[in-house]
């Protein structure tokens, strides 16, 4: 439930938002535009493209083990799709191969906050080269919702990604 | 398929790719210690939220 999270406050930046972890990390969380769905001309609603990130390199000894950023993260999305409009999609940066860490410590962030107005659907697209987890969040009342997840399920069939990406 | 959507795999597998690359050139910047405020990022269109 949102009531039950503890998150940090969020700084307005000018492309989204900053805050700052009780040790002493800075992190950025903002939205891009989406490709996701680019090329399906039946989904006109806003897709935005949740990222994070710490600002520049974590000091040694800091502690990443923090449950308020994800509580911060998971606010903000769940502040961002309650809105009944956007629809949040995210996908795990997998330039060091340690996408799988990653996409495990995202789905903790929002297992245990399930306030069931909110749909998560999970997908994992081999690349060939590397493997693209994604996720989607998406209002239960959307007007949209049968088509977006229907649409992210299809894009997510190993069946499609048994050809490689040229 | 199994809904009404028409397209091409090949146009999603280059959205994917992109968002990919973006985010991967994103998170490079990033970790040089700039702000995404600071990017130079010409194609890319952030999103506030209302």
């Amino acid at each position: 439930m949102l009531s039950s999270l503890n998150p940090y406050n969020l700084r307005e930046v000018k492309r989204g938002y900053e805050f700052t972890t009780d040790s002493g990390v800075e992190y950025e969380v903002y939205y891009l535009k989406s490709n996701f769905f680019d090329h399906i001309p039946e989904i006109t609603v806003p897709i935005l493209e949740l990222q994070l990130a710490p600002i520049g390199e974590i000091p040694v000894g800091k502690s990443l083990l923090d449950s308020r950023i994800g509580d911060t993260v998971a606010k903000l999305v769940l502040d961002t799709v309650n809105g009944k409009n956007d629809v949040v999609i995210f996908i795990c940066d997998c330039k060091d191969s340690r996408e799988e860490q990653r996409w495990k410590k995202f789905n903790r962030w929002f297992a245990r906050f399930d306030d069931g107005d909110v749909i998560k659907a999970e997908g994992m697209i081999n690349a060939g080269s590397y493997i693209v987890y994604n996720g989607l969040f998406i209002h239960k009342e959307h007007s949209l919702r049968a088509l977006v997840l229907s649409t992210f399920e299809e894009l997510n069939n190993p069946e499609l990604w048994k050809s490689p990406i040229s | 398929m199994k809904n009404n959507t028409s397209y091409r795999i090949e146009d999603h597998k280059a959205n994917l790719v992109k968002m990919v690359e973006r985010k991967n050139e994103i998170l490079s910047q990033l970790a040089l210690g700039k702000r995404i405020d600071n990017l130079n990022l010409p194609d890319v269109e952030f999103i506030k939220p209302v």
